[in-house]
């Protein structure tokens, strides 16, 4: 179990800095996640820690072992590609054997490991074939026997079910993590699957631009997002922007459609008077008719928000989608700020396309950010 | 898999039969080593059946001469123009010289260009030898006056001509080398580029002293007009009269000969117009510093002796004849037409016994050769294309005669065509002259179209058009993609 | 996204040894040589003289000549394109009754044995030659058809294009092949059909392999010397070239035109590069091989049939005239020969030249491969997988060759390495490997070029991921995986080193070392069965290049079958 140092990592090409002043920790055993959109530099970072690019600043230690200038076949680290780059010259056991045989392990040994390996990913019965003889599940499975046999300090997966259908990603996504389970290896794994990550990840780094905008916990990264970015990026949320009003917990933004509070802390640093948004989570938002509400929950020109640690907005109902097991509503607010929310009780139907609606949610659901640049 | 054995089997082959191949090339230097005095080094573009016979008459000769085997290594770089160029370049890096006895073959000019520039050694054959050759054949010298080089055999200049095909397309029997400026004859003519071929450059150089130099230009002018093409080699010509491509070939003697055995004398015609022609020595000579300078005078003793000539004449298997090729070459030794029996040779004709009015002035040939085989370069056969339009259209309307002064007019004297050989020898002035007579060339045949074709031209438009559409479509997709 | 290029290791101390040796290798044989002959040529008058270049270019002849020999190389190319695209999409995309032999046989064009290839047109194609006197007897002419004179342009044009057409079928067949079949399945899914997806799917993608054929068949036209001769077709530059080169006293404006033929080479090929440069279509890691063919219905078998027979069977001609004019004891003027025999053939075993020059010629051009093998993928590899100084320069270098006379290397070979250890006066064997190597390297670098180009990078990040150094690497995955396209390029240095003319004429100075084809040379001198010997000769080279490429086809197996489909 080996843990991962990345030190100021800056890499250019040519006038585009893909990773930028990049430091991060890994701690063995890890399974540890780079998620970003396209083009954030995830996969350059992945590619520098392989051995791929050098850095042009910076350094990248494996344990204490600084091997930032440790070409990529030194580097022992077990790379699964977007595309598997399975050998189509040769089969599937002798793709997965190619590592152990260039470490010299003895035949009988390759034999079990290989066996071992292909077990792990349920290829046993594959071994004969060639790559291009296996659907792309398979092949992703024959990828990452291929970088586990070799006992890797680290296992690399970049965007690894991105080439797999819906399914198949689902069921790989708890392949992986009990691979990863039963080999205790250090594992990072790039992907700009907000789901993957979360649902997978020890812990994620979330890149934007060359640079880590949020380093935690899946949990801590969706309830506590560091900035904007995170936020929209990780899960679906909704920003009403506005002007804090008050600094101190619980936070008080002014907006166009009334006075919002917060009572979680913020990442960033804001002070009085600062341009700001406020993000809640569709799922945070409870809906009911304002007349009804009015009368079961709260009483009229009450300051509801202060006293129960509730925000109200009233806005209608543009559109609903109903899924089975949730419903989705589209409302714009008085002052034309769209929000999604979900209704978890489908069972009964809120409100039509022009009813509306009132909108209440906890002040702890409500992350206040500074407003993007 | 099962490939793998295969391939490393191969392998394992490719590799032994390598070493096997790398041994046998390199050692093959070996035996050559060995006896080094009694070797001889000879560059010539002589074909194989010479280069046999010579070599085995020469073993024997050497071994009664001497009592001692010799070996001869025969070098060949190429034909005669590439032999010169090596020779000249070796010489540069070695001036005291390049480890080659002797140059065998080629025509005459190349010797006196050898000579001129001192790259020959002289030797005196021994009296008796000496006094039976004859120091010139029709005006042309048979050995260099100072030695340094001999005619080993001798070639005539005629005119080839295949009878079925003259038959076939109704021309007629030439019998002059006027006939062939002939505008009926129009494009049944072959003829080589006196640039590159040492016997072509004869018969163009024998018409300028024969007909005059105004008369023989119009004359070369309106052959060259009519010619097919121009061959790089004087040997291609005999071919083309052959296969039926031309009528009408001027050729050196013995190709002809060849043919006509082939295919027989009903076939292929040759004829050598009498009084208008000369025999032009093949020659051999000793290079300075040659590294076996005793065994290369030996050499050039048997091939002028008695023993040597009747290689060149007799059939094979004949007493003192050749062992397998027929060489069919005439000698330079006058007294040997007699004494070879008739049924030993195919051999004919005795260039010796023939009563010849023309004299040919070698000097002057040899002034303005360079000269001569350039203007026709630029007015006749680099201006080809031209020169049969004009050519043709002058057919048409009949105005042939009176036209040929004017496309035969030559832009330069007789008298200046023999001051303006030394000036060449500077190749910027050369080219300068050349570039201003290949502009004259247009004018006098006039430009009209540079032979573009109508269908010619819409092929190379719609093939640019595609060609730039795909650029253009590639182009597109490239900004798309980047 | 940032290309995915190594460059930890650009510049590598390997990659450096690996351009050392290169600009050892290109200075000493190519630089050297050619420098040494053109500052002889123009060094009159104990100066340096570059008068010449003005001379050119203002001399109507050289004018002309250079236009010709563009436009030849422009309706040369497109006329290959056409005749070897539907030839190789036929022949790689569908599965009909002989098509192991009809793809063998369309390869056969391009083994023309030199001089004798000549000899067999002639024969054929003369005013009174066998198809001129067929159309006669059958009535059918009744005045002979010129066919070199009136068409000096369309005949060179029709002879390069049936001669070249192989290199465009072979590079084209190549990139098909190496095409993944799923991108064409999944155009097709969206509605793409035909000449749709020809058009905007296959055609790009293929792309890379048809440029690396258009460039050698368009400089190969533009510079070929050996058609135009036939013709007699002089105004073209590289016949102006030769003329005055072999003119007997020595033209050093034909060296100015070595020169600026090299430079519009040059300036040709960057312009390509420029416009096609820089696109990578990677074949997808698993869609390397299996591309889709599917069988033909009788009717497109028939069709297929009939379009590969007429074109193989046109291009043939001249080798089947060299048939017969070995066998021909007595042919003149009759359409077939009236007598035949098969002596020459005796007397070609019976003599010692033949063996001998057999031998020369296998070592000589296996060697010279090896050498284009080891240099051109190594060249490959830099030019496509890493990044260094001057790399344009050293694609441009590798290509110079096909734009130099041999003539002209190789006079620089006699004279630049006259006295020292590569002195031909030795041994002319190192020199004929190098000449060989220098002048063929350019189809294996193109060649293998376009096989890294197709190639996943990622499937050789994978192998160093795993542990396998950049040697390693390149040998047990990359070549493995290029090997169809090196040994198609392999199979063209080859097969063109066995027929290489001009430097074997001049530098195998010695009858132990000469190569088939200046045996064959020597036996065209032979005064009366000098043609049909060498014919024979020539047979004998064809039927030993045929089965070497046969033999080669065989051993790589299933790897040459995708190849060509055999």
């Amino acid at each position: 179990m080996v843990s991962l140092t990345l030190k100021g990592i800056t890499r250019k090409f040519g006038d585009v800095t893909a990773v930028d002043d990049v430091s991060v920790e890994i701690a063995g055993g890890e399974l540890f996640f780079l998620l970003g959109p396209s083009g954030c530099g995830k996969t350059t970072l992945l590619r520098l820690i392989a051995g791929f690019y050098a850095p042009d600043a910076g350094s990248i230690l494996f344990d204490d072992k600084d091997v930032t200038r440790t070409p990529p076949h030194r580097r022992n680290t077990g790379m699964v590609f977007q595309n598997y780059a399975l050998w189509p010259h040769m089969s599937v056991r002798e793709n997965v054997a190619y590592g152990l045989v260039l470490r010299k392990v003895s035949t009988s040994e390759q034999n079990d490991r290989v066996s071992e390996a292909l077990g792990m990913v349920r290829m046993d019965r594959y071994g004969e074939r060639s790559p291009n003889q296996l659907s792309g599940g398979q092949q992703q499975r024959v990828a990452l026997a291929r970088a586990l046999v070799i006992r890797p300090d680290v296992v690399l997966l970049d965007e690894p079910l991105s080439n797999l259908d819906a399914r198949l990603r689902l069921e790989m996504r708890d392949e992986i993590r009990r691979i990863h389970d039963e080999t205790g290896t250090t594992m990072i794994y790039v992907t700009h699957d907000q789901k993957e990550a979360l649902s997978m990840a020890d812990r994620v780094a979330v890149m934007d631009m060359g640079a880590v905008a949020q380093t935690g916990a899946p949990r801590s990264i969706y309830d506590r997002p560091a900035n904007a970015f995170v936020a929209d990026f990780i899960g679906e949320t909704n920003f009403v922007a506005g002007r804090l009003t008050r600094s101190e917990l619980p936070l008080a933004v002014e907006t166009a459609v009334g006075v919002l509070h917060s009572t979680v802390e913020p990442v960033e640093e804001l002070s009085l008077g600062d341009e700001v948004v406020c993000s809640v989570r569709p799922e945070a938002i409870r809906v009911s008719d304002p007349d009804a509400d009015a009368v079961e929950d709260t009483a009229p020109g009450e300051d509801t928000a202060a006293r129960e640690g509730e925000n109200v907005m009233n806005g209608v109902v543009r559109q609903t989608v109903y899924l089975g097991d949730h419903e989705q509503y589209s409302v714009r607010l008085d002052d034309g700020t769209p929000m999604k929310l979900v209704d978890h009780r489908p069972g009964r139907q809120l409100a039509g396309p022009g009813a509306p609606v009132r909108l209440t949610c906890d002040a702890s659901q409500v992350v206040v950010l500074g407003k993007p640049g | 898999m099962n490939r793998r054995p295969v391939i490393r089997s191969l392998l394992q082959g490719l590799l032994l039969r390598g070493l096997l191949f790398t041994g046998v090339v390199f050692h093959a230097d070996a035996p050559a080593s060995i006896s080094a005095q009694d070797r001889l080094v000879i560059v010539s573009p002589h074909w194989e059946g010479i280069r046999y016979e010579f070599t085995r008459g020469f073993e024997a000769f050497y071994r009664e001469e001497t009592g001692r085997g010799v070996e001869l290594e025969w070098m060949d770089v190429g034909g005669t123009s590439e032999i010169i160029r090596f020779i000249k370049s070796e010489f540069t890096g070695k001036p005291e010289g390049i480890g080659i006895d002797m140059m065998y073959g080629g025509g005459s000019d190349p010797f006196v260009e050898l000579a001129r520039l001192g790259l020959l050694a002289p030797y005196r054959l021994p009296d008796d030898q000496l006094d039976g050759l004859p120091a010139e054949a029709g005006g042309y010298p048979i050995y260099d006056a100072d030695y340094r080089w001999y005619g080993a055999t001798m070639a005539g200049f005629g005119i080839m001509y295949n009878k079925r095909v003259a038959q076939l397309v109704e021309l007629p029997v030439p019998e002059t080398w006027e006939d062939l400026a002939d505008p009926g004859l129009y494009s049944w003519v072959g003829a080589a580029d006196p640039r590159k071929s040492g016997s072509a450059h004869v018969p163009f150089e024998i018409m300028l002293q024969v007909y005059g130099w105004e008369r023989g230009w119009q004359i070369i002018t309106a052959l060259g007009a009519n010619a097919r093409g121009f061959a790089n080699s004087g040997s291609q010509v005999p071919k083309d009269v052959t296969s039926g491509e031309v009528a009408y070939g001027m050729a050196i003697d013995f190709y002809a000969w060849a043919q006509i055995n082939a295919v027989g004398p009903e076939m292929i015609g040759y004829t050598m117009p009498d009084n208008l022609t000369i025999l032009n020595p093949d020659g051999i000579s000793i290079l300075k510093g040659a590294p076996n300078m005793a065994v290369a005078q030996s050499f050039l003793r048997y091939v002028l002796s008695e023993a040597g000539q009747r290689l060149w004449m007799q059939k094979p298997g004949t007493p003192g004849g050749p062992e397998q090729f027929q060489l069919n070459r005439f000698t330079v030794l006058p007294r040997l037409y007699q004494r070879i029996d008739p049924a030993h040779t195919s051999v004919t004709f005795n260039p010796f016994a023939w009563q010849s009015t023309f004299v040919y002035d070698a000097e002057k040939g040899a002034a303005r050769r360079h000269i001569v085989d350039d203007m026709i370069g630029v007015f006749v056969i680099d201006a080809h294309a031209a020169l049969q339009r004009t050519w043709r259209r002058a057919m048409e309307t009949g105005g042939v005669e009176r036209l040929l002064p004017s496309l035969g007019a030559v832009p330069i004297t007789e008298e200046e065509s023999l001051t303006l050989g030394d000036r060449w020898r500077d190749q910027a002035f050369r080219n300068r002259t050349l570039l201003s007579w290949s502009r004259l060339a247009a004018e006098k045949y006039g430009s009209g179209g540079s032979g573009w074709a109508g269908a010619r031209y819409l092929l190379f438009s719609g093939s640019g058009l595609v060609l730039a559409g795909m650029v253009l479509y590639l182009w597109r997709l490239k900004r798309r993609s980047g | 996204m940032p290309r995915s290029r190594f460059d930890l290791s650009d510049l590598t101390p390997g990659v450096i040894a690996i351009l050392g040796v290169l600009v050892v290798f290109f200075g000493l044989f190519l630089f050297y040589p050619i420098l040494h002959v053109l500052l002889n040529a123009f060094y009159t008058d104990q100066q340096f003289s570059v008068e010449f270049f003005g001379l050119m270019l203002q001399s109507p002849v050289q004018q002309r000549a250079l236009i010709n020999s563009f436009e030849l190389g422009i309706v040369t190319t497109a006329l290959t394109t056409i005749i070897a695209l539907p030839m190789a999409v036929a022949l790689v995309r569908y599965d009909f009754i002989g098509k192991g032999l009809l793809g063998g046989l369309a390869l056969v064009p391009m083994i023309m044995p030199p001089f004798v290839g000549a000899i067999g047109m002639k024969q054929m194609f003369a005013r009174f030659g066998s198809i001129n006197l067929f159309l006669l007897e059958t009535g059918l002419i009744d005045a002979p058809i010129d066919w070199f004179g009136g068409g000096g342009f369309w005949g060179v044009v029709i002879l390069e294009a049936l001669h070249l057409y192989p290199i465009m079928y072979l590079n084209i067949a190549a990139a098909l092949a190496n095409v993944d079949p799923s991108l064409e399945e999944s155009a097709r899914n969206v509605g793409a059909g035909g000449f749709r997806l020809f058009r905007t799917v296959t055609f790009p993608l293929m792309l890379p392999g048809y440029f690396a054929g258009a460039i050698i068949v368009f400089i190969w036209a533009f510079t070929d010397l050996g058609t135009p001769l036939i013709f007699e077709f002089r105004e073209v530059v590289a016949v102006q070239i030769f003329n005055m080169s072999t003119d007997v006293h020595a033209n050093p404006l034909g060296y100015a035109l070595v020169v600026f033929v090299v430079l519009v080479t040059l300036a040709l090929f960057y312009l390509s590069k420029k416009f096609f440069g820089g696109r990578h279509y990677e074949m997808v890691a698993r869609g390397h091989v299996a591309s889709a063919s599917k069988r033909a219905t009788s009717f497109e078998t028939v069709l297929i049939w009939g379009m590969l027979l007429s074109i193989t069977g046109i291009a043939l001609i001249p080798h089947l005239s060299v048939v017969l004019t070995s066998v021909t004891e007595r042919w003149f003027m009759t359409v077939l020969p009236s007598d035949y025999t098969v002596a020459y053939y005796g007397q070609i075993f019976a003599h010692d030249l033949t063996l001998l020059s057999i031998r020369n010629s296998l070592w000589l051009s296996v060697m010279s491969t090896v050498i284009d093998i080891v240099l051109g993928v190594a060249i490959a590899y830099l030019l496509t997988r890493r990044r260094f100084p001057f790399r344009d320069a050293l694609d441009a270098v590798a290509m110079l060759p096909l734009a130099l006379p041999g003539l002209v290397l190789a006079f620089g070979y006699i004279s630049g390495f006259s006295g020292t250890i590569l002195d031909v006066r030795v041994s002319p064997v190192p020199l004929l490997i190098i000449a060989y190597a220098v002048r063929r390297l350019p189809y294996m670098v193109r060649a293998a070029y376009a096989g890294f180009q197709q190639m996943s990078v990622t499937l050789e990040e994978a192998s160093m991921n795993m542990g396998a150094g950049p040697l390693r690497t390149l040998w047990k995955i990359t070549m493995p995986l290029v090997l169809a396209n090196v040994a198609a390029g392999a199979i063209l240095s080859f097969s063109f080193a066995m027929l290489e003319v001009s430097d074997s004429l001049i530098l195998a100075i010695k009858e132990q070392y000469y190569p088939i084809t200046k045996a064959i040379y020597s036996l065209m001198g032979r005064i009366i069965d000098g043609p049909y010997m060498a014919s024979a000769m020539g047979m004998l080279g064809m039927i030993l290049l045929a089965c070497s490429l046969l033999f080669t086809g065989k051993v790589l197996g299933r790897r040459m079958g995708q190849l060509f489909k055999v």
